[in-house]
């Protein structure tokens, strides 16, 4: 494991950049955060990188500076990852979506081979309800609608998808998180998920 | 993203939504729900931003201003008092006051006179502050760091009281590791200090320096470990 990591003061002196240029390319995105291993050591808490990704990533960086901005240099270095898609077996590897879950959807939308993080999304969501025993399978089908049809108008904005039940009667929607709803006591918020959030998670998995 | 609104003025004590704004004047109280975008923003008064606030211009306030997500703009100019609740991304910021950013601040260049208290890192490329009052942070990252102790009022006054017998805790600024190109420290006490060009002042108390190029170490400085690396 020690050999996977390079130290902060190692890297600095045999790449020859300062702590200024560390720095200023941690702030533009240029190294991702998560690549600042924070570690605790005899005199106290520093800081480690991933070797081989740190020193090819520096190298990359200290060719490509003098020709292009620091800020274009982050769009190529880190790619958006809704653009990634996925193949069918890829979400299952990944531990996305169960094959219960994901035969469910296909048996809704034929053999889908490839998708894209909407519709990975979608099913993530999916997975996580139904996993959690709070929805059966008619509701589940009911929320993939929803989501299909509005989850676009909803995107990049706060938003939540609330699932209610009363009485036996359950219906589902999707709301701006600035918004705040007041429900009468017979209605009953089953689950409420934050799509932000959710987005996030499913971006560190699909990484 | 929604067309921009066009200029927002706020006289008086108001609330608005959030949303694309073109500029925003707040004159009073002006209170704003949910994220909001603009092209610049003046504040003389208070502010109260309930979502994030990203602007690709200039953030001007004169008095106080609190927002409760991220701050990201071009650059920031405050005399006053405010307080981000996550994380700050500015090219220059400059202070006279206090600041509070309870994630990460993140600049280019930031010059302080008055006080700060960040939660996250604070990593900024040039940092020149003058510090008035106790401050805190747990990382200082960066290129060119100057932190000196102003020699205003609120310092004398502590200096008398502890001279009869109140003794304050740490007057000036408590950091766990400053790590820089450039470093110039007075009335810090730190952890670790680590950096190529090392100057300790006045008033320093520092567990571990670590230099690989030079170090200066005022007289009234305690240090208990030293290494050249």
């Amino acid at each position: 494991m020690e050999n996977d990591l390079i130290s902060k003061k190692e890297l600095l002196e045999l790449t020859g950049i300062s702590y200024g240029q560390l720095y200023r390319w941690k702030r533009k995105k240029l190294i991702p955060e998560e690549w600042f291993i924070r570690k605790s050591t005899f005199t106290g808490q520093e800081t480690f990188f991933p070797r081989a990704q740190m020193l090819e990533r520096v190298e990359k960086i200290k060719n490509m500076k003098g020709d292009i901005s620091l800020d274009d240099l982050a769009k190529i270095l880190s790619p958006n990852l809704m653009d990634v898609v996925l193949e069918k077996n890829e979400l299952l590897e990944r531990n996305i979506v169960s094959e219960p879950v994901l035969d469910f959807y296909i048996q809704m939308h034929e053999n889908v081979q490839k998708y894209d993080f909407e519709r990975t999304l979608h099913l993530y969501l999916l997975d996580k309800l139904f996993q959690s025993g709070k929805i059966n399978l008619d509701e589940g089908k009911m929320i993939l609608m929803v989501l299909e049809e509005h989850y676009q108008e909803c995107n990049g904005k706060k938003c939540e998808l609330i699932f209610l039940r009363k009485l036996g009667v359950s219906t589902c929607c999707l709301v701006s998180s600035s918004t705040e709803i007041f429900f009468e006591d017979g209605m009953k918020i089953i689950a409420s998920v934050n799509l932000a959030g959710l987005t996030e998670e499913l971006k560190i998995k699909i990484r | 993203m929604e067309e921009s609104r066009g200029n927002l003025k706020i006289r008086g004590y108001e609330s608005s939504d959030g949303g694309s704004y073109n500029k925003i004047l707040i004159e009073g109280s002006g209170n704003m729900g949910g994220d909001v975008d603009c092209t610049g923003l003046k504040i003389y008064g208070s502010g109260n931003f309930r979502g994030n606030l990203k602007t690709e211009g200039d953030i001007n306030v004169k008095g106080h201003s609190r927002i409760e997500g991220n701050l990201k703009a071009k650059t920031v100019c405050i005399e006053g008092y405010t307080k981000v609740g996550s994380d700050m991304f500015v090219d220059e910021a400059a202070v006279t006051g206090n600041i509070q950013v309870d994630g990460d601040f993140n600049a280019e260049i930031f010059t302080l006179n008055g006080g700060f208290r960040v939660g996250g890192m604070l990593n900024v490329d040039i940092l020149k502050m003058n510090l008035e009052w106790p401050c805190k942070v747990h990382e200082i990252n960066g290129g060119e760091i100057e932190i000196k102790k102003s020699e205003k009022p609120s310092f004398k006054f502590k200096r008398l009281a502890s001279l009869f017998g109140h003794s304050a805790s740490h007057e000036g600024l408590v950091v766990d590791t400053i790590e820089g190109d450039d470093i110039y420290v007075e009335d810090t006490m730190a952890k670790v200090v680590r950096g190529n060009n090392v100057e300790l002042g006045p008033g320093c108390k520092i567990e571990l320096v670590e230099y690989s190029k030079n170090l200066k170490k005022h007289e009234k400085v305690d240090v208990s470990a030293i290494k050249n690396i």
